[in-house]
């Protein structure tokens, strides 16, 4: 039982990384560090550093973000990421699916316990 | 600032080194391990760590996990591997990092700001950096280096494309000027060995090895050996192309020179054309003021892949004719950069090859026209005029310069009085035979580089003077030339004066130079359109510039009595005497010549005048005129042979005209001497040539000589020069009196028609004819001055010269102290100087002046000066 809800959580988990980072984007652009560690303590990813840049590497070669460098006095220089229009498209089309999925998960159970 | 310690940095490099294993295809893997590099340091720079440990690396990225496939996608799961030691130096740090600072950025910055402060390099070979966008180019070498540099020591890999590019750029430049310093490198070599100097000439070399290894630590830094490096072909490749395209004027102009300089005559012309098309002025220029000297160098890499095709001084400046028209002279020497201070006087300094000679030569730096000033005196009823031009060249070089110039006289004029001012005294020069007075000059001024002073004459009107030496710093030579002018007649009641003018010269005039010019008659009016009213109208004085006396408006227009016609003066100089010189003035009754070939220069100089004048010529051409021949590079062009012009229409002829290509500079000897061939056959024939300015000899004038002097009698050439400067042909021409000058009073159109009313029997101009009589005329002639006299000797030294009686004339002119084809004039410096040349100077009181106010003027002048005085006198007295 828990081996399968381990799985279970590693799939929604795959599911849900990208959209999180999108979403974290959202309102403003974050360097690499700060959206890192922002996505690191959100509950539930449970992600490793170290997974999350390959993530961003391949957000931003399919033209979801968009990154420039600004010098950082406090240390090296800052990696900004921001979402560009496909990505905000992509992020809604996104929300509107899991809200969609949701809402029917929800009707379903409902359904269940009211028959 | 944050140290590392060598485990730290071999720890985070196996770190990456295994990260990179576990990245996953559809990502760039360098992006990913750039962006864990970042993320570590943030984490130490968070963490407040000063001192890096391993410890503290593995902890972190212990922490940070390697990258996991979250798409789904294989990721083919490596083989454990054993600890990666850090590959040495990759990382941007290190020992070869030093180095290549040093002589890829600090050493190419310090030899840059060198040469441009001392132009050391353009003094003695060649000027590296002739343009900004070379500086431009040169720099962008150690800026690039930097920041690739930079870029190193940070890990900065984003920056990495484009440092690839600009990398490849600096490397076609580095190439380029790591060839161009190499000859030097064997000195630059046994400089170092022995003196311990000489990186600046070795600093090309070294960047360019430092601009590739770094490009190679671009490459292979972050431990990615096979990665490409993008822009190094195409980067250096446009590099290249940047500094040949820079440099593309040069060596264009080369290749042009190259052709001309060959000696088969189908590849010379090309040449010749190229360079009319595509030539670079300023690079002809440059070799016409001598390739050898400082500076004279190009950046020509063609020149240096391809040698050859180098060009003389003397040829450069025959090139420079063909090609633009002008003569080199006209333009002062190319600047060229210099250091700053002391360095800065190099520039100053000038090689006068044709000091001593009979060329007027280069502008020669810092040599300045200091002042200038033109009197003259007007015998108005006597159409007679005495000018003198007092001179002062000022030297401001650092050496001994020789002034020399080519002075246009008013039309007929004479040269009567040379003085020198030696040590703030005048001293008079000697007249004898040109040969004589040159010999002098040349040994007193070049062997002994005392002061000596030479004129001579070089064409019609034409005298060439030089002084030498003009003393250095700021030094002064003072001189006068005068000289004896008939007066042109416009009518019987007019006649024009013009101002004489340098037409060549080898000194500067500064734009604010003004010539001071007065002129006084003795009788009658002057008027002048740029000279202002003196003294009622007996008189005129004003300022001129430079530009103004090839203007119609300098002419000074001179009123007479239209009744007087004969003048007469005594002639102290005649061995019998009483001895007279009586001139009479009449209406020429010329008659019109038989059949006149018109010879038209082609050359730039000429192009508006052909344009303009078409119609006037055609015109001519119907009325005088029976065949046109125009000035070609190799062969001259008929436009209309003599026997072939009936049934012409004017109209065919103008547009011909109007069509003739004029562009660049063309030998008018080949056409001169088809149209006296043509002449020949006819009786009466005349060449009237109408031509600019011809610089350069560029073809023998042996056989022209050959027909003038032969068939001279039957066959007149009127030289109509359209714009001043000097012609090496009517030089070589000097003395042969069936070459006669135009006179120049007008523009061309009027004095054309000028021309024509005096080849028109009842419209003729006013002749003047001397004759020496045993008395004086008995009334109705005006006494004139002992110009006269010497105006009347001038054309008996030219009838004398025709028969040749040389021998005899020279003695003539010596005594009556005339500048003629035949005699020269020259002031040397002491008595023994003239006595060792076997020369007598002129006495001071038998040389012509400028009269100084009457004696009458000065007591008139005294007496009002006086009844002033004793009205002040009594004005006072009834005061007190």
């Amino acid at each position: 039982m828990s081996d399968f809800f381990d799985n279970w959580t590693v799939q929604v988990r795959k599911g849900m990384l990208e959209t999180c980072i999108l979403s974290a984007l959202a309102h403003k652009e974050r360097y690499g560090y700060e959206l890192v560690k922002m996505l690191v303590e959100t509950p539930g990813l449970s992600v490793t550093e170290g997974t999350l840049y390959p993530i961003l590497a391949r957000l931003r070669a399919q033209d979801l973000v968009t990154t420039r460098l600004v010098e950082s006095a406090e240390g090296p220089a800052r990696k900004y990421y921001a979402l560009t229009a496909e990505g905000r498209k992509v992020l809604r089309l996104m929300g509107e699916y899991l809200n969609e999925m949701n809402a029917g998960e929800r009707r379903l159970r409902q359904k269940g316990a009211s028959s | 600032m944050i140290e590392w310690s060598e485990s730290a940095k071999a720890e985070l490099e196996n770190y990456l080194k295994r990260a990179r294993l576990y990245t996953g295809t559809g990502v760039d893997a360098a992006e990913v391990l750039e962006d864990l590099r970042r993320h570590v340091h943030e984490e130490i720079a968070a963490a407040g760590i000063k001192i890096v440990t391993e410890e503290d690396v593995r902890r972190i990225t212990g922490r940070l996990g390697l990258p996991e496939d979250q798409a789904g996608e294989p990721v083919k799961r490596p083989v454990p591997q054993p600890p990666v030691q850090p590959p040495e130096d990759r990382s941007g740090r290190g020992v070869g990092m030093g180095f290549l600072l040093v002589f890829g950025v600090i050493l190419p910055l310090i030899t840059l700001g060198t040469e441009m402060v001392t132009a050391m390099c353009a003094e003695v070979f060649f000027d590296p950096i002739p343009t900004v966008f070379h500086t431009l180019l040169v720099a962008s070498v150690p800026v690039v280096n930097l920041l690739t540099w930079i870029a190193l020591r940070r890990g900065r890999l984003a920056s990495r494309l484009w440092l690839g590019w600009a990398n490849g750029v600096t490397v076609g430049v580095g190439i380029f000027y790591a060839l161009v310093f190499l000859p030097l490198f064997p000195i630059s070599v046994v400089a170092i060995i022995f003196m311990g100097m000489g990186f600046l000439s070795l600093s090309p070399l070294l960047a360019l090895v430092s601009t590739l290894l770094l490009r190679h630590r671009l490459r292979t830094a972050w431990n990615q050996p096979d990665a490409k490096l993008a822009g190094f072909w195409r980067g250096m490749a446009l590099g290249l192309t940047a500094i040949l395209l820079l440099n593309s004027p040069v060596w264009i102009t080369r290749v042009g020179m190259k052709w001309a300089a060959s000696g088969e005559e189908s590849v010379q012309q090309r040449g010749v054309n190229w360079l009319r098309a595509v030539g670079h002025e300023e690079t002809m220029l440059k070799a016409c003021y001598g390739s050898w000297r400082r500076g004279g160098a190009e950046l020509d890499p063609i020149q240096w892949i391809f040698p050859g095709g180098h060009l003389s001084g003397e040829q450069a400046r025959l090139l420079f004719y063909r090609v633009t028209g002008r003569a080199f002279n006209t333009l002062p020497a190319p600047k060229l950069r210099t250091g700053r201070g002391g360095f800065a006087d190099l520039n100053e300094w000038t090689w006068d090859e044709d000091q001593g000679g009979e060329k007027v030569g280069g502008r020669i730096k810092g040599l300045t026209l200091h002042s200038s000033r033109l009197d003259a005196v007007i015998e108005n009823d006597a159409a007679l005029a005495y000018c003198e031009w007092i001179l002062e060249f000022k030297n401001d070089s650092a050496t001994e310069r020789e002034a020399r110039g080519q002075i246009l006289l008013p039309p007929d004029a004479v040269v009567s009085r040379l003085t020198l001012w030696v040590n703030g005294e005048e001293r008079e020069a000697a007249f004898a035979g040109r040969s004589q007075v040159r010999k002098a000059y040349q040994a007193v001024a070049i062997q002994q580089r005392r002061d000596p002073v030479l004129v001579n004459t070089c064409g019609p009107d034409r005298i060439l003077m030089q002084c030498f030496p003009v003393p250095r710093n700021g030094g002064v030579m003072k001189l006068r030339i005068g000289m004896t002018v008939p007066v042109m007649l416009d009518d019987a009641g007019q006649g024009l004066l013009r101002w004489p003018e340098f037409i060549e010269r080898n000194f500067s005039v500064r734009e604010s130079l003004r010539h001071s010019v007065w002129a006084r008659a003795n009788s009658g009016k002057l008027s002048c359109d740029l000279l202002s009213t003196v003294n009622g109208q007996g008189a005129m004085q004003g300022q001129l510039r430079d530009l103004d006396f090839a203007k119609q408006a300098s002419l000074v227009r001179i009123s007479r009595d239209a009744n007087i016609t004969s003048a007469w003066s005594k002639d102290a100089h005649a061995a019998q005497q009483p001895s007279f010189i009586v001139q009479t003035l009449e209406k020429r009754n010329q008659p019109r010549p038989g059949n006149v070939i018109l010879v038209l220069d082609r050359s730039a100089a000429v192009a508006n005048i052909l344009r303009d004048q078409a119609g006037a010529l055609a015109m001519l051409m119907t009325n005088v005129a029976s065949g046109i021949v125009v000035a070609g590079d190799s062969e001259p062009r008929w436009l209309l042979k003599p026997g072939d012009n009936k049934g012409v229409q004017a109209k065919d002829i103008e547009r011909q005209i109007r069509e003739v290509d004029c562009n660049g500079g063309f030998d008018n000897v080949s056409a001169l001497l088809a149209a006296c061939d043509e002449a020949v056959k006819y009786t009466n024939a005349t060449v009237l040539w109408i031509h600019g300015p011809q610089p350069v000899e560029l073809s023998s004038l042996e056989p022209l000589l050959q027909r003038i002097e032969r068939n001279g009698s039957d066959t007149e050439i009127f030289s109509f020069q359209t714009g001043n400067g000097p012609n090496l042909v009517l030089e070589k021409l000097d003395g042969h009196t069936h070459v006669r000058g135009v006179a120049r009073l007008g523009s061309v159109s009027e004095d054309l028609q000028r021309l024509m009313a005096s080849w028109n029997p009842e419209g003729g101009g006013w002749s003047r004819s001397l004759e020496r009589r045993s008395a004086a005329p008995a009334s109705g002639a005006v006494e004139a001055t002992d110009h006269l006299t010497r105006l009347w000797m001038r054309d008996e030294l030219v009838g004398m010269q025709k028969k040749r009686r040389t021998a005899e004339a020279i003695p003539l002119a010596t005594r009556y102290q005339l500048v003629t084809p035949i005699s020269g004039a020259v002031v040397l410096e002491t008595d023994q100087q003239y006595r060792d040349h076997g020369l007598t100077p002129s006495d001071p009181q038998t040389v012509p002046v400028i009269p100084e106010p009457t004696p009458f003027a000065l007591v008139l002048v005294g007496l009002v000066v006086l009844m002033l005085m004793r009205r002040k006198v009594k004005h006072e007295t009834s005061h007190a």
